[in-house]
C-alpha cells in the first residue's frame, strides 16, 4: 500500500522527534524536518504515479472502511502541510530557546513544541488524504486537539490558556455539528465513503439541513464571520504556531473541507449564496480590522480572515481557482508570520507603533518579506499574481457588483500590506542586533517560492489543474499566464493597486476615525456573545453543583422519582392488550406465597427497626427469606448460593457494626432526622412504578423461551446441570464480566482498606 | 461456651472445604457450582476469624493469599474463555466440544467448564477473606479513630 | 401469582427507598441490599408459573427456566460484592470523617469545595 507511504513517515514524525529530543533536545526538530521532508518527497513521487484510492476494511458488518485516496486536492494541501511544516519546525528550533527564556521555562520543553507541531502536521496530511466522512471528521478533531494544546503552549499565561479554550470551544463545538451533518449524510445515503455519496448524491441531492451543518463545521475551522474571533485571540501563542495553523495548515482545513465536499455543494445554490455572503463579510470585517489593528500578528490573523474570505468566496463561486488560491495565499502567510516573530525576537516589541525602519538592521528579512508582502497583496511577478487573477476571473462572470466588491477587497488588502511592511522596515531608522540566520532562512525560502511562483507560472499550471478537477469532478482548464491586455481581469488589478495606494498614502487621515468605529462596533460583536454563554453556563454548573450537594437524599430522589415517573409513562402509553395478569394460585404455591408474605414482613419491619444490629437481622431475615422463595420456586442452585451468600453477608454486616464505635452508632441513630413526607413520596413513587412495570413484565412471558432451548443444548454440552451449562458456556462471557466486577470490587476493598492502615 | 467452640470450629474446616471442593467439581451434573463453592469455603475461613481471631485464622496459607488466590481465579477465567480464540474458536468455547467424547463417572466429568468454575470460586473465596481480613485487621488496630 | 410476586418486588424495592432516602449510612447500604433483592425476586419471579426440574431434566416433565436462574445467580453475586464494597465505604467514610450522616459528608465537601474555590482566583 504505498498511498499510505506519506501518511506514515508523517506520522512517524513526532515519535522520532521525540525520541530525538530525549537524547538532545535541539537534535528533534533536525529529524523531525528531515521526517517531514522524506515525507515530502514519497508525496511527491506518489503524485507522478497518478490518482489513486485505498480502502481498508475496518468494520464490513456496518460498512465501515478507512478510505484513502490520492488526487489533485489532497496532494495540493499535503505538499503545503508538509513543506510549510518542516520549515515552521526549522524556524523554530531557532525561536523557541529564547521564546522559553523568556517564559523561564527549561529549555528542554522545546522538544514538546516540535513533537505538537509534527503531530498537527500529521493531522493535517491525514486530513486532506482520507476519502470517508467519519475519517475525515476524526482527523479534523485531532487537528482541533492538537491545535488546542499548541495554542495553550504558554501554560502559565492566563491568556494563552484562554485563548485555547476560546479555539477548543469554537472548532470543536463547530466540527460537532459538522458531526452531525456527516451522519445525516450517512444515514440518508448508506455509506460514509466519498466517492459513494458523490455518487449518489448527483441523483438525489444532499439535504439542506445536512450541507449547513457541513458548512459550520468548515466555517468555524477557517474562522470565518461569525466565528472569527478566535483566531486573533489564538495569537497568544508562540510565533511559529500562528504561522502555521494560520497559513497552511488549521484555516486551510476548513476551506479544505468545502472543497473535498463540493460535488454536494454544487447543486444547492442557496447554501452556496449564504457562504458567498458569509465570505464578502468575512473579506471585509478582517481587512478593516486589519488597516487598524496595532499588533503585527493581529495585523496578520485579521488578514488571514479576510484572506480565507476570498477563498470561500471562490468555493462558494464553484471556481476552480478555489485551491490554488488557498496554495499560493499559504506561503506568502506563512513567511509574514516568521517575519514578525523574528522582529519580535530581535527586538522585543510587539507592536507597529513601536517599531520602525528595520531595513537597515535586518536588510535580508527586509527584502523577504517585501516579496512576501508582495505576493499576499497580489503585485505582479509574485505566485499571489495568480491568486487574485483568479478570483478576478471567477467574480467577473457574475457581474459588476461582485467586480466592484472584489477591487474593494484587493485594495483594502494591499493597504494593510503595505501599512504591515512600510510600519515594520520603513521610517525612521531603528538599531537593533542582527537576526539568527536560522530565523531568516525560512522567510527566504518561502519568498523565494513567492518569487519562483511568479515567474514561471506555468510550474504550477499542471497541479492547480489536478486539485480543481479533484474539487469539481470535471477536467479544469485553468489558465495562469500574464496577459498584457486590457482584460477586465487586469483593470481590475490595477484598480486594485490604485485604490490601496491612495488608502494607503492617506492612511493617517482617516485610521483613527475608523479605529474608533470598530472599536464600538466590536464591543458588541459574537465575541461578547460566546463571553457571556460561557458566564451562564459557568453559573448554572455551579446553582446545579450547589443544589445537588446540599443534600445527598434529593440527589439520589432526583434520579429515582424521575425514573420511577417515566415507567409509569411509560405504562400508561403503551397498548398493551391484557397489560396486566394476575395469574392464578394454586395448592401447590402457598409454600411460595408464605414465604414471600415473610420476607415483605420483615422488609416492612426494617423501616421500624431502631437498633442496628435488629436492622441487620431483619435485613438478613429478608434475605433467608427469599432464599426460601427461591428453594420452593424450585431453583436449588440459587436458594444455595442465595443462602450461603446472605450467612457471609449477615456475619460481615455484623462485624462492621462491631467494627464501628457504638458510642457514634448511637448519637447517628437518635440524630437521624424524622423521615420527610417527600421521602415517603418517592418511596411510594418508586414502589408502584417498580410493582406496576414488573406486573407488566411478568404479565408479558413469552411461552416459548429460551429456556427450552438451552435445556435441549445442555445435553449436547456435557452439562446435565443446565445452570451451570448457562452460566459457564452459553453465557460464558457474561460470568467473566461479572468476574471481574466481583475483581473490581475486592481491589477497592483492598485499596480503601490498606494493610498498613495508613490513609 | 468458649471451651468447646474453638476446637469444633477447627474441627469443622476440613469437612466444609471438602464440601466446597464437591460442589464445585461436581456442579457440571449437580446443584452447585463455583459460586456457593467459593461462599462456603469463606463462610468456613469467616467462621475461623470470628472464633479465634486473625492470627490464629491466619495460620492457613489460602487465607494469607486469598487476594492472590483471585488473581489466579481470574486468570484462569479469562484463560479458558480466551486462550481457545488462539486456536481459532469462538470466545468461552468450553473442551470437549459437544459431540466429542469425554472422560468422568456420575456427576463428575472432566470438562474444562471445571476450570472455569474454579476460577469463580477462587475469585469469589478471595473477595470474602480479603473483606473479613481488612474487617478484622482494623479492629485490632482501629481504636484511635475519629478526630 | 404475578400480581403477589410483583406486589413484593415493589414493596421490597419501595422499603429500599425509603431507606436509601435516610440521613444514615448502615441504612443507606441496608437500602441498597434491599434494591439487589427486589431485583433477584423480579428476575426469579419470571420462572413462578412453570416450575419442575432444575437438574438432569427429563423429557416432557416441566422446567425452571435455568436461564433465570443464571441471570439470578449472576445477579446474587454482583449483589454481594457491590455490597461488600459498600460496607468497606461506609466503614472509611466512618474512620475518615468520623461521622456516620451524609449531611455531615455534604458539609464537608461543601467546605472543600468552598476552600479550592478561594485558592485559585478566576
Amino acid at each position: 500500500m504505498p498511498l499510505l507511504l506519506p501518511i506514515l513517515l508523517a506520522l512517524a514524525c513526532a515519535p522520532l522527534a521525540y525520541v530525538a529530543g530525549r537524547w538532545r533536545p535541539g537534535a528533534s526538530a533536525w529529524v523531525g524536518a528531515s521526517g517531514a521532508v522524506a515525507s515530502l518527497v514519497a508525496l511527491g513521487w506518489e503524485l507522478t504515479l497518478g490518482p489513486a484510492r485505498l480502502v481498508l476494511p475496518w468494520a464490513p458488518t456496518w460498512g465501515l472502511s478507512l478510505e484513502f485516496t490520492r488526487d489533485g486536492l489532497s496532494g495540493l494541501y499535503a505538499v503545503m502541510a508538509l513543506s510549510v511544516g518542516a520549515l515552521v519546525v526549522l524556524y523554530s528550533r531557532a525561536y523557541l530557546p529564547h521564546h522559553l527564556e523568556e517564559k523561564g521555562r527549561p529549555a528542554r520543553d522545546e522538544v514538546r513544541f516540535h513533537v505538537l507541531l509534527l503531530s498537527f502536521m500529521a493531522a493535517m496530511v491525514l486530513l486532506v488524504t482520507v476519502d470517508d466522512l467519519l475519517l475525515l471528521f476524526v482527523a479534523l478533531d485531532l487537528t482541533t486537539i492538537v491545535s488546542y494544546l499548541l495554542i495553550g503552549y504558554d501554560r502559565d499565561d492566563p491568556e494563552s490558556r484562554a485563548a485555547a479554550l476560546l479555539s477548543l470551544v469554537l472548532t470543536g463545538a463547530t466540527s460537532v455539528v459538522f458531526f452531525a451533518g456527516a451522519m445525516t449524510l450517512g444515514l440518508q445515503y448508506g455509506t460514509f465513503s466519498l466517492p459513494l455519496v458523490f455518487e449518489r448524491a448527483a441523483t438525489s441531492p444532499a439535504s439542506t439541513g445536512a450541507l449547513v451543518c457541513l458548512a459550520v463545521g468548515a466555517l468555524g475551522k477557517s474562522a470565518q464571520v461569525p466565528f472569527h474571533f478566535w483566531l486573533p485571540r489564538a495569537m497568544a501563542a508562540p510565533t511559529p504556531v500562528s504561522s502555521y495553523l494560520h497559513s497552511a495548515a488549521m484555516v486551510a482545513a476548513g476551506v479544505f473541507l468545502l472543497q473535498r465536499l463540493y460535488p454536494l455543494f454544487a447543486p444547492a445554490l442557496a447554501v452556496r449564496d449564504g457562504l458567498l455572503a458569509i465570505g464578502f463579510l468575512s473579506m471585509t470585517v478582517g481587512s478593516l480590522l486589519a488597516l487598524v489593528a496595532d499588533p503585527f500578528k493581529r495585523v496578520l490573523a485579521y488578514s488571514t480572515i479576510a484572506q480565507y474570505g476570498y477563498a470561500l468566496v471562490l468555493v462558494a463561486l464553484g471556481s476552480e481557482g478555489a485551491p490554488f488560491y488557498v496554495a499560493a495565499h499559504a506561503p506568502c502567510k506563512a513567511a509574514l508570520f516568521l517575519t514578525v516573530g523574528a522582529v519580535t525576537q530581535v527586538t522585543g516589541k510587539k507592536k507597529l507603533s513601536e517599531v520602525s525602519g528595520l531595513r537597515h538592521s535586518l536588510p535580508v528579512l527586509a527584502g523577504a518579506s517585501a516579496v512576501a508582502a508582495a505576493g499576499l497583496a497580489a503585485l505582479p511577478l509574485t505566485v499571489g499574481f495568480f491568486k487574485d487573477e483568479v478570483f478576478f476571473h471567477a467574480l467577473v462572470q457574475r457581474g459588476p457588483a461582485f467586480m466592484a466588491a472584489g477591487l474593494v477587497g484587493a485594495g483594502l488588502t494591499l493597504a494593510y500590506t503595505l501599512r504591515l511592511w512600510w510600519g515594520l522596515f520603513g521610517g525612521k531608522r531603528q538599531d537593533v542586533p542582527a537576526a539568527p540566520r536560522l530565523l531568516v532562512a525560512p522567510v527566504v525560502v518561502l519568498a523565494g517560492s513567492v518569487l519562483a511562483g511568479g515567474i514561471l507560472p506555468g510550474l504550477l499550471v499542471e497541479p492547480a489543474r489536478a486539485a480543481a478537477s479533484a474539487m469539481r469532478g470535471e477536467p479544469s482548464t485553468l489558465a495562469l499566464a500574464y496577459h498584457l491586455d486590457a482584460r477586465a481581469e487586469n483593470l481590475l488589478a490595477v484598480g486594485a493597486w490604485a485604490l490601496g495606494a491612495l488608502l494607503f498614502a492617506t492612511r493617517l487621515a482617516w485610521t483613527p476615525g475608523l479605529a474608533r468605529v470598530l472599536e464600538v462596533v466590536s464591543r458588541f460583536g459574537p465575541e461578547l456573545g460566546y463571553r457571556r454563554l460561557l458566564h451562564l453556563l459557568d453559573r448554572l454548573s455551579t446553582w446545579l453543583h450547589e443544589l445537588e450537594v446540599r443534600d445527598l437524599r434529593d440527589r439520589v430522589a432526583s434520579v429515582l422519582v424521575p425514573t420511577g415517573l417515566l415507567g409509569l409513562t411509560v405504562l400508561w402509553v403503551t397498548p398493551l392488550r391484557h397489560r396486566f395478569l394476575p395469574g392464578t394460585v394454586g395448592w401447590a404455591d402457598l409454600t411460595l406465597v408464605m414465604a414471600l408474605v415473610f420476607a415483605s414482613g420483615a422488609a416492612l419491619a426494617t423501616l421500624r427497626a431502631r437498633g442496628h444490629m435488629v436492622l441487620v437481622l431483619l435485613i438478613s431475615c429478608v434475605g433467608f427469606s427469599l432464599a426460601m422463595v427461591y428453594a420452593f420456586a424450585a431453583a436449588p442452585d440459587v436458594a444455595l448460593t442465595s443462602v450461603l451468600v446472605e450467612s457471609v453477608f449477615t456475619l460481615l454486616f455484623a462485624g462492621l457494626l462491631a467494627l464501628l464505635p457504638s458510642r457514634r452508632l448511637e448519637r447517628a441513630q437518635q440524630e437521624a432526622q424524622k423521615p420527610r413526607g417527600r421521602d415517603r413520596i418517592s418511596a411510594g413513587i418508586a414502589g408502584v412504578s417498580a410493582f406496576l412495570l414488573s406486573w407488566s413484565a411478568l404479565s408479558h412471558l413469552q411461552a416459548d423461551r429460551v429456556g427450552t432451548q438451552t435445556v435441549k443444548l445442555a445435553e449436547v454440552a456435557h452439562s446435565p446441570n443446565v445452570v451451570a451449562a448457562v452460566l459457564t458456556d452459553f453465557r460464558g462471557l457474561d460470568t467473566v464480566g461479572e468476574m471481574s466486577v466481583v475483581v473490581a470490587a475486592l481491589l477497592g476493598v483492598t485499596s480503601l482498606l490498606r494493610l498498613k492502615g495508613k490513609r | 461456651m468458649r471451651s468447646f467452640v474453638p476446637p469444633l470450629s477447627r474441627m469443622l474446616v476440613r469437612p466444609a472445604l471438602i464440601i466446597a471442593l464437591a460442589l464445585w467439581l461436581k456442579g457440571g451434573g449437580q446443584v452447585g457450582g463455583g459460586f456457593p463453592a467459593g461462599a462456603l469455603a469463606g463462610l468456613v475461613v469467616l467462621l475461623q476469624y470470628v472464633v479465634m481471631g486473625r492470627e490464629q485464622a491466619r495460620r492457613y496459607v489460602a487465607v494469607r493469599y486469598a487476594a492472590l488466590l483471585a488473581g489466579v481465579g481470574l486468570l484462569l477465567l479469562v484463560g479458558t474463555s480466551f486462550l481457545p480464540v488462539l486456536a481459532g474458536y469462538a470466545p468461552v468455547s468450553l473442551f470437549p466440544r459437544p459431540g466429542q467424547p469425554e472422560l468422568g463417572a456420575g456427576a463428575f466429568h472432566l470438562h474444562t467448564a471445571l476450570i472455569f468454575e474454579g476460577g469463580l470460586m477462587l475469585i469469589v473465596f478471595g473477595l470474602v477473606v480479603t473483606v473479613i481480613d481488612r474487617f478484622a485487621l482494623s479492629t485490632s488496630t482501629e481504636e484511635e479513630s475519629g478526630p | 401469582m404475578i400480581l403477589i410476586a410483583s406486589l413484593v418486588v415493589g414493596l421490597l424495592f419501595a422499603c429500599g427507598v425509603r431507606m436509601v432516602l435516610e440521613r444514615e449510612l448502615v441504612r443507606v447500604a441496608c437500602g441498597t441490599v434491599l434494591l439487589t433483592n427486589s431485583s433477584v425476586l423480579l428476575i426469579l419471579a419470571g420462572s413462578f408459573p412453570e416450575r419442575g426440574e432444575a437438574v438432569n431434566v427429563q423429557p416432557g416433565f416441566p422446567v425452571t427456566d435455568p436461564v433465570l436462574q443464571s441471570l439470578a445467580l449472576t445477579a446474587i453475586v454482583i449483589g454481594f460484592a457491590v455490597s461488600a464494597l459498600l460496607l468497606t465505604l461506609v466503614h472509611r467514610t466512618q474512620r475518615a470523617h468520623g461521622s456516620l450522616r451524609t449531611d455531615r459528608l455534604v458539609e464537608a465537601e461543601l467546605k472543600r469545595a468552598h476552600d479550592t474555590g478561594e485558592g485559585t482566583p478566576g
